[in-house]
């Protein structure tokens, strides 16, 4: 008498586009560790800026729709281990920021230092008091959540394969529609940015949009283009859902670039000095002169807010055929996580299953980077020493 | 929308695990019942609830123009809802994509854009608790904060230190008086740890029964002691309202807050259906959620669950509420239509053998049959036989058990079977031609410890699963039993933790300034000499220096390898990290990771609330010593006494050459090919300390609690209609029912053979054994009487 084999249940995985596939994108590994087996980040720094940034914006919209209160925004922060200042209004960015950041710290999130707080409430302000009133009039609706299902690819002959013929992926966008845009002024900048990049724009459309707490890649790095392929994959998860309308473009806002630090200014000066910036100062202009003339421990420019908005807004035109290609992207993604965890599963270990594959930056923040077989920049000859102390 | 009369042939046709075999007419029954009467299913085990939950809700949309985004499934666990889930959105498609290609002749105009407007990924599913945050989360006043859940571990660091120290818990001798009932053994709590736990309990209880406080406090009995708890549960709620920080049972509370007040209105609007899994482990807060929700909405109910299968009382659990779903219903909601009942009962999981054992058990105590929904029929299996009966491997002690069992499995899963002889037969019992494993077996037992409790000086009794370990291991199989010991007592993880003490704190010298109790003391410290041991092994890496000089380096506080200072402040959990570089179990390992998990969750959640965040302080006076002894106190401690939990949901697979080990409720709802019960490895003797797990004399801690909160909340007398010692009796008979009907193909009982004496004195309800104390297993025959009981079921082997 023979046993049977004990049945695997057959479960849809399901992957947040930013949250999965993009953070597998940046490192296996990392990836492995830090989703798989959900170890937290030592130093959640990139976590309580993005999630500071995120919550500061959707309670500020939140507010903005139910009482409207008239830009600019006053921003009076509580100041470090002080009492909150007496008479903040509600709107105030600073009542909104210490909301916010009670949420984190229940979860363990705290800035870094007082630098990246102080940074993170300039930028939440710039992002409210500049970028709000163009942005704000033109949602239609916040925080949708996107979700469909598509089929995993089928692994090729020798390989393992999938745990499942399908994948489910989510994610939350805001969304325009053409009714808001046609509404605002023509001097909106993102309604501006919007139709020239997608000039010709008619009829029914929508548009979604996207906040990162980061910079504006540089048009040679990755996640210049996983971020077009996350916007095309949004637009198709979007049309997926019923009574959307056709995704003309997807828009994403780039925060850092309203209120750049020092880093972001050398990355951005090598990307112009290679090539590599689509966006870069009127030649002449004061912007020019003040980026050509800044060096690393220079204070930094007081960039004009046309620039800085050109910089922050980046606009993807978006068609049917578009939006599937992104998506069959991210299809092999799954793939690759998928047969990832297959070969885990039939060997019983890990690293050699997770290809570690993390630019610099990514590496040099890595809580794995001590024992990572193969760091940046992947040589394959790496020879793992001991950490020092601390 | 389709005819109610095609839906079946459509899931057919469209469903290929359908085209062989059709839900059957009981399933089908359940799928069509009108979606107007509330209704109410009775599931026996390997019924197939799933297959009837998934098919109704899909039928909802397809014939009965629900959308899913109106349609809410709830269930127990994250695993079963995301198998829930899988299937709507699989059989979904699957139907969709059929009716798209395949439009009915006799389909209105419109069908096309009705059918494209079917999203399948928008049923809302999950367990109660992650729709709640959901919702509370997506529908709050611009204003509100979004709520933030703690659990386990920081919830009860946050109850320790800011209601239970301020309100004097740990100084009251009438408390103590009070809360020695709902101890594990009856007898006052033994440490702080203990009392902790049920203060836990009793809060939980406060919010899940529904307790009247006021009521509750200004009982006689006790009543200084009743005060202070309920000063504790207020003080408690203060310091979480404060922090906009919910428990789970406090998420639930506001859910239903929220609901009534009309603030979820969004949701509720847009609600048509209510579909509700495990319905046997609802609390009267659950029940108070759901029927509110179908007084507000008119939503169509569907409630699913099996009394006999409910174990969770412990976790406040109600099954009286499923068992008299019907009566509840119609006082709750007279103006609604009255449920109606349906049972499934043909099982497809267990062949005939089983099936008739487990019933056979089920039916056996006259006096758990009140306790059942009435009627109950009994369970049918599908299967053919495969000839092979319940089967009973019983030895003189555990040693020689382990042993046997051992060679039985080996011989099954590496050898060329294991023979038994039926009926003049002889039936080898093989793995699976096609890659059967370990994996296709489990262990189950009502607890997978490896070590029995210590008592006094003697080292602790090496229990079964710790049996079975070593002799696997010894021929190269590992077992997988997570739980199966403390953290604090898997030796990487006290490497692991005793390094990171002695690089923060050398010589114990601050740990020795802070106030931990013995239990604590004895294990970092034990911890510790583990670590010295470790690295006296000289690890690698050991180039450009050693794991001796890393740890040396610390607790100097002297940076290795570059000329600057050391750094003010700095993560706990990066210095864990960085030891991993040593250990690779806890790097490459799957079930490494699971304890590592575990580890640096403590660590993260403890930086919530404990005063340096986790981090180390260097060079700034008494902050220093101060942060080295938070993170002694708020996360070393707590793990050393066993508050930390591993969540083994994360390890994505057990690797099929692992066999698994799990108690009976992890168990709940898997199925196996092999299932082995240890119904009596612990007991040797008729000893008291054991007889509360097999036939309990008097009522059970939880019993006790809830005869204690009875006359406080509405539950109270319903639970009363049955006393507390035939209540403890009817959630053993359930945790082995549930044990018996895991298997598919083979069931083994196993155990020390004292309890098949014919004289035993080791009565068990697992044996036969019934509440009056008749023992089935028994024909009585005159002297002189047999050595072994006469009358079992079992195939001894």
């Amino acid at each position: 008498m023979a046993l049977g084999r004990m049945n695997t249940r057959e479960v849809i995985p399901q992957y947040s586009l930013t949250g999965d596939l993009l953070s597998f994108l940046r490192c296996g590994l990392q990836y492995r560790y830090h989703n798989g087996s959900a170890l937290p980040p030592s130093r959640p720094v990139q976590l309580w800026f993005g999630e500071f940034i995120h919550g500061v914006l959707e309670s500020a919209f939140r507010i903005w729709s139910s009482a409207n209160p008239a830009f600019p925004w006053p921003s009076n922060p509580t100041d470090r281990r002080q009492p909150p200042p007496i008479g903040r209004v509600a709107h105030d960015i600073g009542t909104i920021g210490d909301t916010v950041e009670a949420t984190l710290r229940a979860q363990g999130k705290n800035s870094r230092s007082h630098d990246v707080r102080e940074n993170a409430y300039v930028r939440a302000t710039s992002a409210v008091n500049e970028l709000g009133p163009h942005l704000f009039p033109l949602i239609s609706a916040a925080e949708e959540r996107v979700i469909g299902t598509r089929p995993i690819p089928s692994s090729a002959p020798g390989q393992p394969p999938p745990r499942s013929a399908l994948y489910e992926l989510h994610g939350i966008i805001d969304v325009l529609t053409n009714v808001q845009l046609g509404t605002v002024a023509t001097t909106n900048s993102i309604r501006h940015t919007i139709q020239a990049g997608c000039p010709g724009l008619s009829g029914n459309y929508e548009v979604i949009v996207d906040y990162k707490g980061s910079r504006r890649p540089a048009t040679t790095h990755a996640y210049w283009l996983q971020h077009d392929w996350q916007v095309h994959t949004y637009a198709w998860l979007r049309t997926r859902q019923p009574n959307s309308l056709p995704v003309a473009a997807g828009v994403l806002l780039y925060i850092n670039e309203l209120a750049p630090v020092s880093e972001d200014l050398v990355e951005l000066k090598r990307a112009i000095s290679n090539g590599s910036a689509d966006i870069v100062p009127v030649s002449g202009s004061q912007d020019a002169y003040q980026l050509s003339a800044w060096r690393p421990g220079n204070a930094i420019p007081h960039f004009s807010l046309p620039f800085r908005l050109a910089r922050a807004i980046r606009v993807i035109p978006v068609n049917a055929s578009s939006a599937v290609a992104a998506a069959t992207q991210f299809d092999q993604v799954v793939l690759n996580i998928e047969q990832c965890v297959a070969a885990e599963a039939a060997s019983g270990t890990i690293m050699q299953h997770w290809d570690s594959c993390g630019d610099a930056e990514s590496c040099a923040a890595c809580d794995f980077r001590h024992f990572c077989e193969d760091p940046h920049p992947h040589t394959g000859s790496h020879a793992i020493s001991a950490p020092h102390a601390p | 929308m389709i005819p109610l009369n095609d839906f079946i042939p459509l899931v057919r046709t469209a469903v290929p695990r359908f085209q062989a075999h059709s839900p059957n007419a009981q399933q089908q029954t359940c799928v069509l019942h009108t979606p107007t009467t509330p209704l109410m299913i009775v599931a026996g085990p390997g019924s197939g609830k799933t297959t009837v939950l998934v098919l109704r809700a899909l039928r909802l949309v397809f014939v009965d123009d629900c959308m899913p985004e109106q349609i809410v499934l709830t269930t127990f666990t994250r695993k079963a809802a995301d198998e829930l889930r899988s299937r709507l959105i699989e059989w979904g498609l699957r139907i969709k994509n059929h009716l798209s290609a395949n439009t009915p002749s006799n389909s209105h105009a419109g069908f096309a854009h009705w059918l494209d407007s079917i999203d399948i990924n928008r049923f809302v599913t999950g367990t109660l608790d992650s729709i709640a945050e959901e919702l509370l989360t997506t529908h709050r006043n611009p204003t509100d904060p979004v709520p933030v859940l703690v659990e386990g571990f920081v919830g009860n660091g946050i109850l320790i230190r800011h209601a239970l120290f301020p309100n004097q818990i740990h100084n009251d001798p009438q408390l103590d008086s009070y809360v020695t009932p709902f101890t594990f053994d009856g007898k006052p709590a033994w440490n702080f740890g203990d009392k902790v736990n049920i203060c836990r309990t009793l809060l939980d209880r406060f919010v899940h029964d529904l307790v009247d406080l006021h009521h509750y406090q200004s009982s006689e009995s006790h009543t200084q002691a009743r005060q202070r708890m309920v000063a504790c549960a207020n003080t408690y709620r203060q310091f979480m309202s404060d922090g906009h920080r919910l428990d789970f049972a406090l998420l639930e509370e506001t859910f239903m807050h929220r609901l009534l007040q009309g603030r979820l209105q969004r949701f509720t609007d847009n609600l048509r259906a209510l579909l509700v899994d495990e319905y046997q482990d609802t609390n009267p807060l659950q029940e108070h959620i759901y029927l509110s929700i179908v007084q507000q909405t008119g939503a169509s109910l569907t409630i699913v669950g099996d009394d006999d299968q409910s174990l969770y009382r412990f976790r406040g659990a109600t099954v009286e509420l499923f068992r008299d779903f019907q009566p509840r219903f119609i006082q709750r909601l007279p103006q609604q239509p009255q449920p109606q009942l349906e049972y499934l009962t043909a099982n497809y999981r267990s062949t005939p053998p089983i099936v008739s054992f487990f019933n056979t058990f089920i039916q056996g105590d006259p006096n758990f049959q009140g306790a059942r929904v009435q009627p109950k029929p009994h369970i049918v299996s599908q299967l053919q036989s495969n000839g092979v009966p319940v089967l009973g491997m019983f030895r003189p002690d555990a040693d020689q058990l382990a042993d046997s069992l051992t060679s039985f499995l080996w011989e099954v899963f590496r050898g060329s079977g294991y023979p038994i002889t039926v009926g003049g037969q002889q039936i080898s019992i093989t793995r699976d031609a096609n890659g059967g494993d370990f994996g296709d077996a489990v262990l189950l037992s009502h607890t997978v410890n490896e070590y029995a409790t210590q008592f006094g000086n003697n080292p602790p009794r090496e229990r079964l699963p710790r049996l079975l370990r070593t002799r696997l291991a010894a021929r190269g199989t590992q077992v997988f039993n997570p739980r199966g010991r403390l953290l604090r007592d898997i030796p990487v993880i006290q490497c692991f933790l005793g390094t990171m003490l002695n690089c923060i704190d050398p010589n114990a010298t601050i740990q020795g300034t802070a106030t931990l109790r013995a239990e604590a003391i004895r294990y970092l410290n034990s911890w510790r000499q583990e670590a010295v041991a470790f690295a006296a092994t000289n690890p690698t890496p050991s180039s450009p220096h050693t794991l001796a000089d890393f740890v040396q380096a610390w607790q100097s506080r002297t940076v290795q390898g570059a000329n600057m200072h050391w750094p003010p402040e700095w993560p706990l959990l990066e210095l864990g990290f960085k030891l991993m570089s040593w250990i690779p179990m806890l790097r490459d390992d799957p079930e490494g990771q699971v304890y590592l998990e575990a580890i640096s969750r403590c660590i993260a959640q403890a930086a919530t609330f404990s005063s340096y965040r986790s981090t180390i302080i260097s060079g700034q006076g008494v902050h220093a010593e101060n942060s080295v002894r938070s993170a002694i106190r708020d996360i070393f401690a707590p793990i050393a006494e066993s508050s930390v939990d591993v969540d083994e949901e994360i390890m994505p697979h057990v690797p099929r050459g692992r066999m698994p080990i799990m108690t009976i409720h992890q168990a709940k709802g898997l199925e196996f090919p092999l299932v082995i019960v240890d119904v009596a490895s612990d007991y040797t003797m008729n000893h008291q300390r054991n007889r509360f797990r097999r036939f309990p004399e008097t009522p059970s801690s939880v019993q006790h609690m809830e005869d204690d909160l009875a006359p406080f909340c509405q539950i109270g007398p319903l639970r009363l209609s049955r006393n507390g010692l035939l209540r403890s009796f009817d959630d053993l008979v359930r945790l082995y029912y549930v044990a018996y009907s895991r298997p598919q193909s083979v069931l083994l009982l196993v155990g020390v053979d004292n309890c098949l004496q014919y004289k035993t004195k080791i009565r068990h309800v697992a044996t036969g054994w019934d509440s009056n104390g008749a023992w089935s297993w028994r024909t009585q025959v005159p002297n002189p009487v047999p050595a072994l009981v006469n009358n079992h079921p079992l195939l001894l082997v």
